[in-house]
């Protein structure tokens, strides 16, 4: 099929979609887009109001123990700066100090200690309760909590404390005191993160790809299967078949134009018993169609076979005598299948072949290839004009037929072809004398003709 | 009805999965504990420093007060005794000797990274401001609970040669009275030590120690008292006595041991028949102040001496690099 035969079905499919494409399109598509701007609003949400709050609160409560310890990383665990805040001990003093953490386990030692382990969400510290190693250390030289030198940071207040961890302490873990074995109170940290997770961005992509498959589903998917895969590979071979094309649409009109003219003959018999009368007006003609001037023997119509033979029309000038006078040393010895074949094929047999086999309806015997290359050989004296006006009244009377002969035409042609070649002497004995005078007959006295199907049956056969 | 059921758990289960979606604050990191904490010095720079400026502002306060009231707070060992005796004798002379001056500035700290107490720091100030040598200040913490005290004050010999130690941001490391791989065990060397002030050069450790500005004048001095007291047909003896527990030992990065150790001592002089001792020195007057002298004199020394015990490999005498000594009670017995 060529593209100009294609678009027209294109152009005719388009106002009636396949089942397929409209499940692409109204289903398919529709729900991808959804799902695509439904991800792209979950990107903005997470990018805006439900974006992760860069401030951590954590806060947990602790009572019956006057020491809280952070353990080391608690601090930083959520940047390098914190806060920490001790709230509502009652009436004692309060002390967060910060140090190494092997100070404060000395400061603890043998005390009974809540420890901050972690995060035990994003807003809740994780507290476990232990009593720390080692001798206590009370003695008369004790100092208070605020006085110490351990501390790299420390901060007293009345029920309430706020301390602030920075990068040089970056090793040192809190220490709390409460004042009192018996306080209860709030402990909050507080801490900025510096990066907050990103949950926009994968929302933005997922959101980015249904996109695109939106699109792709309403245009790529929507389209038949065979039609895509016929445009995948369209490219390359419409280039040969466009080479081919050009001489493959001449010789095909001519063909068309040949079968219309045998179309109308009818039914077989009938056109077997014409193809016979022509022959034998042919034989009748003797020497006159051995020099190769042809009556016209059969009137291509075929309505009346026995058409008495009309004046032939001799055109000295498209002569080839030289080609007239090599024709004529085989038919003056002895005719026969033999020096046919050898007559044909030094000449354009082929051609002649070719010629009768393409004008014939089918795979005939050699007595009808016989006789349709005479018919041919006939034909081919009318002048292109009167052809033409001829083969224009037919197409009107016989216009929805045209395509199919033309095609069956050549399909036969191609089939006769090959018994022709395959087996020389396959035409009957009888019918010998016909069969190559006509031959003769029809190289001779129209070579462009016979040369033009000569090249149409070499592509033929390619 | 029964879509109208669907649709409500359709919505339902939306706004559920909706809700998965929303306001995640993604994973709640767990604490990362930084390197290895008993490894880090148990002082920064900074709080060194701080310390030391706390200590010598005690310190100060005493010696303008001429009050060693809360002098403890601040001090403690033998410096606190030596300071006491210091500011006692200042009291009656009206000023400070001036070998009592602590230059604020140092040259070098020594920081430990021991987790246990009692802890300790050997800080090295600068020269003073007239050119007296350098000070060995012994900072140490009894327990976690007490702060940083001075316990040793020990003057710097001229030209002696200190170890090398490990800076204040690696650490050093604490050693103890009994360590071995040495010339002598820091107590034994302070032992020896003490039996070469007492006895000179016919010690039997004699040998084993450099010789060193402070058992010189030591020795120069026993000999001018000796003489003096020969003369009036009196005897003079000094007893040197390490001091159990009052030992402060610091490695070196050389292998040696740095230590800082109290030797008491006492001076007991006997004039002869129907003569009075008396009180030696301008610091031994005051000390002694309006007591009624007798025939014999004893005087109560606190005596620091800093001493590098080279380690046993090396073959090198025991080094006294800085000592103090102080008077601290005069009686008369």
């Amino acid at each position: 099929m060529t593209f100009a035969q294609e678009q027209p079905e294109e152009r005719a499919s388009a106002p009636r979609p396949s089942h397929h494409a409209v499940i692409m399109r109204g289903v398919v598509a529709p729900m991808l887009g959804l799902l695509a701007v439904a991800s792209i609003v979950f990107g903005v949400l997470n990018a805006t109001i439900w974006k992760p709050d860069v401030h951590v609160n954590a806060a947990a409560r602790v009572s019956a123990t006057r020491y809280v310890v952070t353990d080391p990383g608690v601090l930083r665990i959520v940047d390098d700066h914190a806060r920490l805040r001790v709230s509502g001990a009652g009436d004692h003093d309060v002390c967060i100090a910060l140090g190494s953490p092997k100070d404060v386990a000395g400061w603890v030692a043998g005390q009974a200690v809540s420890r901050i382990t972690g995060l035990g969400s994003w807003s809740t510290l994780s507290v476990e309760r232990m009593k720390a190693q080692g001798p206590t250390g009370q003695g008369d030289a004790d100092v208070d909590i605020k006085d110490s030198d351990m501390w790299s940071k420390v901060s007293c207040g009345s029920s309430e404390a706020t301390i602030r961890a920075d990068q040089g302490q970056s090793g040192d873990v809190a220490l709390v005191d409460l004042g009192a074995d018996d306080a209860r109170a709030t402990i909050a940290m507080r801490a900025v993160r510096q990066k907050t997770p990103d949950f926009a961005m994968p929302f933005y992509f997922v959101g980015g790809l249904l996109a695109l498959l939106t699109v792709l589903a309403a245009s790529v998917f929507a389209m038949p299967y065979h039609k895509r895969r016929k445009r995948m590979v369209e490219s390359e071979p419409v280039e040969s078949a466009d080479e081919v094309a050009i001489s493959e649409a001449f010789t095909g009109s001519i063909r068309g134009l040949t079968s219309a003219v045998r179309k109308p003959k009818g039914g077989s018999r009938h056109k077997r018993h014409s193809d016979r009368a022509a022959a034998e007006a042919v034989t009748n003609g003797g020497s006159s169609a051995k020099d190769g001037v042809l009556g016209i023997g059969a009137p291509p119509d075929g309505s009346n076979g026995a058409l008495p033979a009309s004046p032939a029309v001799i055109d000295p000038m498209n002569r080839n005598l030289v080609a007239d006078v090599q024709g004529a040393q085989p038919t003056t010895g002895a005719l026969s299948g033999s020096s046919y074949a050898s007559g044909s094929t030094d000449m354009n047999g082929e051609g002649g072949s070719e010629l009768q086999s393409g004008s014939t309806d089918g795979p005939g015997s050699g007595l009808s290839n016989a006789g349709s290359s005479d018919a041919d050989a006939e034909t081919t004296v009318i002048s292109a004009n009167e052809l033409q006006a001829y083969f224009a009244r037919l197409s009107q009377e016989f216009a929805p037929d045209d395509g199919d002969d033309a095609e069956e035409a050549s399909g036969s042609a191609e089939r006769s072809d090959d018994a022709n070649t395959d087996s020389p002497h396959a035409g009957a004995s009888q019918s010998s004398d016909e069969h190559i005078d006509g031959a003769e007959d029809t190289s001779d006295s129209k070579p462009a003709d016979a040369e033009h199907d000569d090249e149409a049956d070499k592509e033929g056969q390619q | 009805m029964s879509t109208w059921t669907t649709k409500i758990a359709a919505a339902g289960l939306a706004v559920m999965m909706m809700a998965g979606l929303a306001a995640c604050e993604g994973q709640v990191p767990v604490a990362q504990p930084e390197t290895s904490s008993t490894q880090t010095p148990d002082l920064t720079k900074a709080q060194e420093k701080r310390i030391r400026q706390n200590i010598l502002t005690v310190v100060d306060k005493a010696n303008d007060d001429k009050n060693t009231d809360g002098l403890d707070q601040r001090m403690s060992g033998p410096a606190l005794e030596i300071r006491t005796s210091e500011i006692n004798i200042a009291k009656v002379t009206g000023k400070l000797d001036a070998k009592t001056a602590i230059p604020t500035d140092m040259t070098q700290t020594v920081v430990p990274t021991d987790s246990g107490w009692p802890r300790l720091v050997y800080t090295i100030t600068t020269t003073t401001e007239d050119q007296q040598s350098k000070r060995l200040l012994v900072l140490r913490q009894d327990s976690a609970r007490s702060n940083y005290k001075l316990w040793g004050v020990a003057r710097l010999f001229q030209g002696a040669k200190l170890p090398k130690f490990a800076i204040p941001d690696l650490g050093a490391e604490m050693g103890n009275e009994n360590d071995k791989g040495l010339v002598a065990t820091p107590k034994e060397a302070v032992r020896r030590y003490a039996d070469v002030l007492q006895n000179g050069a016919s010690s039997q450790y004699a040998s084993g120690f450099s010789d060193d500005f402070f058992r010189d004048s030591l020795g120069d001095l026993t000999k001018t008292v000796e003489e003096g007291m020969k003369r009036n047909n009196g005897t003079q003896q000094q007893v040197f006595t390490p001091a159990n527990d009052a030992i402060s030992v610091m490695r070196s990065s050389d292998g040696g041991d740095l230590v800082v150790a109290r030797i008491d001592s006492q001076w007991t002089r006997a004039a002869g028949e129907g003569r009075e001792s008396q009180p030696a020195s301008d610091a031994e007057k005051a000390l002694f102040g309006n007591g009624k002298p007798t025939s014999t004199m004893r005087v109560t020394y606190v005596n620091v001496v800093a001493l590098y015990i080279p380690p046993a490999k090396d073959k090198q005498p025991i080094t006294a690099v800085g000592a103090e000594w102080q008077p601290v009670k005069v009686e008369a017995v």
